[in-house]
């Protein structure tokens, strides 16, 4: 391990020479070291799975990344403790983390105008892999480190974001909705740089639609606008609570998740008749629990790669 | 026009796709639905009743000589026997006949009639419509006297399938045999009586035709020609016996003159005195008398010849035999010209002969006096022949007069009883043959049976068949497992593809997201696999083991037996209700 570290300083230090930029602090491109010796310390504590992004050879081309985010800080995921269901973390390079891809580059086609978008993650019913969508969708946004990523779990009821990756749920956004915490207190530093959590949050008091009501939402989708070139927020279901209704409307456009041969078509059917009244643009949809033979029969390609 | 092609080429391949991928995605339900449908048809098929068939082949060659002595169109005829072949075996009575013959119908519980009645056909299809016995005939081939039978049979028991099949053909044969010889013995009767009437007939026309000359034997009736010279003959010998007759009387006159010319006195007084008669040639009286016996002679032959030969008196022999006879009668007149001559010439020494002389002239008066005795004689029995001759002659006459006048008739008689007599050889020779046959039929070597192919013991039932019972099982397994796919994705209202998705939403679909192996996925699919591969398992084992016994009761009875029977022994042993599968066969 020893001669990998020294490899991975030899890169960063050819990274700062080529860029020319000294180290700053705040909103700017995150510094590699703190990556460099939390990714391996966490290499040593996961599985030893070469293409995950527990190695940190996977994160030196963030060396020279334009990096924008409000704090450089990373921290090391426990691999144990994070949901198997984050597949981009755990197998980088599967079939899988490629179908993310696939939307990622289809949500870079879409932002022609390259303009910070907070874009929100539903579903009709739930159960349906909104956060793992959220989650794995993210990380892939985040891992060619061009891109300031946000990942904001709403789901104020069922907050997943946080227990998959294993972190702590409070502070959340429904503290900084509620104003009890501040918005970077609230966001938490994940092993991508540029890639920050942001999430539920629990409080005593369950009356949430107000707090997805209030002003303080639109302040803080401002700052996330400001500070992050993609924000993806996790919600609740659209037919079974109206927060969508609530938050959809302020964000640029939303995904729509459906199980494959689980969801009813009438309530997907309602599902985006309910985005469309609230004049949500739809980006697309993702299919997830998918097996179909043909995209079987890619992926027998796609491991000769 | 290639773009259409085109298209509807990607059409028919995006539907089968679409079909294959619901398919690939239900086959578990397709295999539930196969499961159960087949494995319940199989169990069914097991107690669909069976039919067996039992089938034998056997010849029939008929008699050269019954074929030509019996009419085609006569209902003992082979043609005849031919043409109800068909209900001579499988016919109510024979089907009756096969039943007693088997068992299934008691001695008197049905009429020994022909004609069944209504309620023999009830009990006879009471008997046989248990086991469901039928049968069938068929000619695989035939000829003018050669049929090759086929006989099948049906039944829901394989063992009585054979054994009424046996027993048809068998009375079949025996009846065959039966009516052959019946057939047979009302021809000889026919023949026998037919025979007697032409005889009988010729007879009586042999009587009226011949009755006419019966004390003319040798006489035609039909022959004018020989009966006139027959009577030509009888003339001549009447004739010839009037010419004898006056011969003899010349003769004896002859001998009156001499004797009444000869010298009474010389010859009473002094027979030594009687004068000697001239040199006479004392060997003349014996010379004519040899002519006679020589003429008697000849005559008889001519007799003969014309009456019992037959020749007519052109032939040569009875020419020959004429001409001898007028030599004779030359030689007799000429013996007797010398012997006048002689008497002529002694005439003038009459009166010198006294004494001795008297001697020689009484002696020959004596001599004279014999002879005249004998010509006596000779003359009555000559004039007896003549009267019977001439008595002949005139009803010989009087026959040929009415010979002459019936004559058409008699041609038509001679005819008929030619006729008469040709018919009779024909039925004579007819009738030697029937014996010929008739003796041959009793030694069954008449009309023959031969077994070509002997009812075999039969191991499989013919219906319903194996490739019929997979293809309906099969068949309607697969319909199941169709209507369980059609089912499912019918009432399935979720999204199964991409493209129904954007078709429906009309919305892009970004990405297709597959299933992520987490542990709780590999749980609940292990669990899925816990729970759908026993029960797939158990349907396909199911499907198996009925597949595997409906084949066996049909194409092994005996083992299918066997084995429902341990596996019932099984189910009790363990307090479990017996299959309701009746062990096919195993009887």
């Amino acid at each position: 391990m020893g001669s990998m570290t020294e490899v991975m300083r030899k890169l960063q230090e050819a990274a700062s020479t080529d860029n020319g930029d000294p180290p700053v602090d705040g909103p700017v491109p995150a510094a590699p070291p703190a990556i460099e010796t939390e990714s391996t310390a966490f290499v040593a504590d996961g599985p030893a799975a070469s293409d995950s992004l527990h190695d940190v050879s996977n994160f030196s081309h963030f060396a020279d990344a334009p990096v924008l985010m409000c704090d450089r800080e990373t921290v090391k995921w426990d691999a144990k403790k994070v949901h198997p269901a984050v597949i981009v973390f755990h197998e980088r390079s599967s079939s899988i983390s490629e179908q993310y891809r696939t939307i990622r580059a289809r949500l870079l086609t879409l932002n022609t105008t390259q303009a910070n978008q907070i874009i929100v993650i539903t579903s009709a019913v739930p159960q349906e892999g909104k956060s793992v969508s959220v989650l794995n969708l993210g990380m892939v946004m985040a891992e060619n480190g061009e891109h300031r990523i946000l990942i904001a779990d709403a789901d104020f009821r069922r907050s997943s974001i946080a227990s998959m990756v294993g972190m702590d749920d409070v502070p959340g956004l429904a503290h900084v909705l509620s104003g009890e915490a501040e918005l970077r207190d609230a966001i938490r530093p994940t092993p991508f740089p540029n890639l920050k959590i942001l999430p539920a949050g629990r409080l005593k008091r369950k009356n949430y639609a107000e707090l997805l009501g209030g002003s303080l939402l639109r302040s803080a989708l401002e700052q996330f606008r400001g500070a992050f070139d993609y924000t993806f927020v996790d919600t609740p279901p659209i037919t079974t609570v109206a927060d969508v209704g609530l938050l959809a409307p302020h964000c640029d456009g939303a995904i729509l998740v459906i199980e494959m041969r689980r969801t009813p078509e009438p309530a997907v059917q309602q599902a985006v008749r309910t985005l469309q009244t609230n004049n949500v643009k739809i980006l697309g949809t993702v299919l997830s629990r998918f097996r179909d033979h043909r995209t079987q029969y890619y992926g027998r390609y796609y491991n000769y790669y | 026009m290639s773009t259409h092609q085109d298209r509807a080429f990607d059409d028919l391949r995006n539907t089968l796709g679409e079909y294959m991928r619901i398919v690939r995605h239900r086959w578990k339900l397709a295999l539930i639905g196969l499961g159960l449908v087949g494995s319940l048809g199989f169990w069914y098929s097991q107690k669909l009743p069976r039919e067996y068939r039992a089938m034998t082949i056997f010849e029939r060659r008929d008699d050269a000589v019954i074929q030509q002595l019996i009419q085609s169109k006569s209902p003992y005829s082979f043609a005849s026997l031919k043409s109800s072949i068909v209900l001579d075996m499988t016919g109510s009575r024979a089907l009756a006949n096969a039943a007693l013959d088997m068992g299934l119908l008691q001695p008197g519980e049905i009429s020994d009639d022909r004609a069944l009645s209504d309620r023999d056909l009830k009990r006879l299809d009471a008997a046989i419509g248990r086991y469901g016995l039928r049968a069938s005939v068929r000619l695989m081939h035939s000829s003018a006297n050669h049929d090759t039978i086929q006989l099948r049979c049906e039944a829901n028991d394989p063992k009585k399938a054979r054994q009424f099949t046996i027993a048809l053909r068998d009375r079949y044969i025996q009846d065959s045999r039966d009516r052959i010889t019946e057939i047979l013995s009302r021809t000889h009767q026919f023949f026998t009586r037919e025979l007697e009437r032409y005889q009988k007939g010729a007879a009586a026309t042999n009587l009226e035709l011949r009755g006419l000359f019966d004390e003319f034997p040798g006489v035609d009736p039909t022959d004018p020609s020989s009966a006139g010279m027959r009577l030509t003959t009888l003339r001549q010998e009447a004739t010839r016996l009037a010419q004898r007759q006056e011969e003899i009387a010349a003769d004896i006159a002859a001998r009156e003159q001499f004797l009444m010319s000869v010298p009474v006195v010389e010859v009473e007084s002094d027979p030594r005195r009687i004068a000697a008669p001239p040199d006479a040639p004392p060997r003349l009286p014996e010379t004519e008398e040899t002519i006679r016996r020589a003429i008697q002679t000849v005559e008889a032959s001519i007799d003969r010849a014309v009456t019992v030969d037959r020749k007519t008196i052109e032939h040569p022999d009875v020419k020959t035999l004429y001409r001898k006879l007028e030599g004779l009668f030359a030689a007799r007149q000429m013996l007797r010209d010398m012997q006048a001559e002689q008497q002529d010439e002694a005439a003038p020494h009459k009166p010198k002969v006294i004494g001795e002389e008297f001697a020689r002239w009484s002696a020959q008066k004596i001599r004279v006096e014999l002879e005249l005795d004998a010509l006596r004689k000779r003359l009555a029995f000559v004039v007896g022949r003549f009267q019977a001759a001439d008595l002949k002659r005139q009803r010989f006459e009087k026959l040929y007069a009415q010979l002459l006048e019936k004559g058409d008739h008699l041609a038509v008689l001679e005819q008929r009883l030619q006729e008469d007599a040709a018919i009779v050889t024909a039925w004579r020779q007819y009738l030697l043959q029937l014996n010929r046959v008739l003796a041959a039929e009793s030694e069954q070597r008449g009309t023959q049976f031969a077994l070509i192919e002997e009812p075999k013991e039969i191991s499989r039932a013919s219906s319903p068949r194996v490739s019929s019972v997979f293809a309906a099982c099969i068949g309607f397994g697969l319909a199941a497992a169709a209507l369980c796919i059609a089912l499912a994705e019918l009432l399935d209202r979720s999204f199964r593809s991409a493209g129904q998705v954007t078709r429906v939403l009309g919305v892009p679909v970004l990405a297709s997201v597959g299933v992520i192996a987490t542990p709780k996925e590999v749980r609940r699919r292990r669990l899925r696999g816990v729970l759908w591969t026993p029960t797939l398992g158990i349907l396909v084992v199911a499907l198996g083991t009925m597949a595997s016994l409906a084949y066996t009761s049909l194409e092994n009875p005996v083992v299918y037996g066997r084995a429902i029977a341990k596996i019932d022994r099984a189910l009790a042993s363990i307090g479990l209700p017996p299959t309701a599968l009746s062990p096919v066969g195993k009887d």
